[in-house]
């Protein structure tokens, strides 16, 4: 359903992504590891809109997606869920989630009801911190949280940027593990950004490795967790020994 | 007695006061909230509401048809100005958008110059000009006016924030734009609402004030001043705080001209706004937040 051909962006005078070329198929959970700085994020931006490609195309549904108004991206139905969570500090959970549903509110409001409902049943968590202030949130319940206002735009495609980061190994390990779930209960695909490349690597179907803003390498996420080049670079010595 | 029927005298007058510069001091904070902007062209919105107003009553419409129309028409102004001046600027600094707005204040100026002239204008109370008695002092009824509407546009704004979908549409790009656009929240008409309600309650509170002090086409660069300096000492982007800050100023005022002399008014308020800048510039009632990442 998505599709870049050889994609770059500058950001100013820095060449950011050197020719990236990358497939997302219906429902599939596609990874992109790399170290920090590999373009990762400029990567994801670029899909939502918030970044310019300079070079290549992105076709979403055989369509171009537009750039530049990152607003209008969530109506072709791509959701970015941003890296740091990116939540409201003084906004309660609940409106967190029917400002997800922002665009929908007006035109389909029984609809939302329903997702509303679906969302917190994905997310027990949430519903006992209906109207706590996001800012109070502890991190790995802000990451349900992002996600969760990322569902309720019932996206066809769901970004997230580097889930992970900041939470303790076992709510790393809670919120990976609902990522699949929330795919087929919500007939979402997913690209899954992040530098936790175990964790990531476990979750998704596919997985390209980014260096240096371009693709060095990609396959089937077991294969590539399987594979001594992703060991030695990402997966870090304990795994030898 | 006559010691405390004047000091009741005074509290009244700066509470009067007090409220039409909260009015015009929560279009700042509304639109430097939400457009990033210090838009020093708010108080001639009070100006051309107060003039517009007080046109079409002469006109022989009907006071309260004459009040919304003239709110509406500077709510539009407000929008003409956001679109034309800001959004075109939007990527400019901070020192180009508060220069632009300062052109705009000297084109409303020029143009009230030349639609009402240099003669202030009186414009007639709400209702009568009969006047209450309290503790000796005496109080205009367009002074409780003055009050009780600022404190009802208070009141309804924060109903708006608090409880409304909009108004948390609006919460949200205020505390983090970039995530709200990503929910589809489009800012730029969030920033033109925050404009065009910013300009109405400037219209309003000029429409309030005109009964008591007359209106003229110059009369929005004090207000505007004021309610900046109470827009300062709250903080910008507090309501409540640039409300209390109003009221304070409005106080201030009111005791320097009662008890010294109406020379030291004006140095009062602009001495507080200098303190305020030099030793707290996050206001008075700015407080420790901790922010969790």
């Amino acid at each position: 359903m998505l599709v870049l051909r050889s994609v770059h962006v500058h950001h100013g005078h820095l060449h950011v992504l050197k020719g990236v070329d990358l497939h997302v198929g219906e429902g599939e959970i596609v990874a992109i590891v790399g170290a920090n700085g590999a373009g990762k994020s400029t990567l994801l931006g670029t899909i939502a809109g918030v970044y310019a490609p300079t070079e290549g195309e992105i076709l979403f549904e055989h369509k171009p997606l537009p750039y530049g108004k990152v607003e209008h991206i969530v109506d072709k139905g791509i959701c970015l869920v941003p890296e740091r969570r990116q939540i409201f500090d003084s906004l309660s959970v609940k409106d967190h989630l029917l400002l997800g549903a922002y665009r929908r509110q007006r035109r389909d409001r029984q609809e939302v009801k329903r997702d509303y409902e679906r969302v917190l049943g994905l997310f027990p968590k949430l519903q006992t911190m209906l109207d706590r202030p996001g800012g109070l949130l502890s991190g790995g319940e802000q990451q349900m949280l992002a996600i969760a206002r990322g569902l309720m735009a019932r996206p066809k495609l769901l970004l997230l940027d580097e889930p992970s980061l900041g939470l303790a190994p076992l709510v790393v390990k809670e919120v990976m593990g609902m990522l699949r779930g929330l795919c087929d209960q919500f007939h979402t695909a997913m690209i899954l950004v992040e530098q936790n490349v175990r964790a990531a690597l476990q979750t998704a179907d596919y997985a390209y490795v980014l260096e240096r803003g371009a693709i060095v390498l990609h396959g089937k996420a077991a294969e590539l967790l399987a594979d001594e080049r992703v060991a030695e670079a990402y997966l870090g010595a304990a795994d030898r020994r | 007695m006559e010691a405390w029927s004047q000091f009741v005298q005074l509290l009244f007058s700066g509470l009067t006061v007090g409220s039409i510069y909260a009015l015009v001091a929560l279009g700042f904070v509304i639109t430097y909230s939400v457009t990033g902007i210090l838009n020093l062209a708010q108080g001639d919105f009070a100006m051309l509401g107060a003039l517009l107003c007080m046109t079409f009553v002469n006109s022989g419409m009907p006071f309260v048809l004459a009040i919304g129309l003239s709110i509406a028409a500077v709510m539009a102004v407000g929008a003409l100005f956001e679109r034309l001046a800001i959004q075109p600027a939007r990527r400019s600094s901070v020192a180009v958008l508060i220069i632009i707005t300062i052109g705009a204040s000297f084109v409303f100026r020029g143009i009230a110059l030349l639609a009402w002239g240099t003669d202030p204008y009186a414009l007639r109370p709400f209702t009568g000009h009969g006047a209450l008695e309290v503790f000796g002092a005496v109080i205009q009824w367009q002074s409780v006016w003055a009050i009780v509407i600022s404190l009802a546009s208070f009141a309804a704004l924060h109903l708006f924030f608090q409880r409304t979908y909009i108004g948390k549409a609006v919460a949200a790009c205020v505390i983090n734009p970039f995530a709200a656009r990503l929910m589809g929240i489009d800012i730029r008409k969030m920033s033109l609402g925050a404009v065009a309600v910013s300009a109405g309650l400037g219209a309003l509170a000029g429409i309030v004030i005109a009964p008591i002090s007359g209106a003229s086409y110059d009369m929005g660069m004090m207000i505007g001043l004021k309610a900046f300096i109470a827009a300062v000492v709250g903080g910008l982007t507090n309501a409540p705080a640039a409300i209390a800050g109003a009221f304070l100023v409005g106080l201030l005022e009111s005791f320097a001209e009662g008890y010294l002399s109406s020379g030291y008014k004006e140095a009062i308020s602009f001495g507080l706004l200098l303190l305020v800048l030099l030793f707290m510039p996050n206001g008075l009632f700015a407080k420790m937040t901790g922010k969790r990442v």
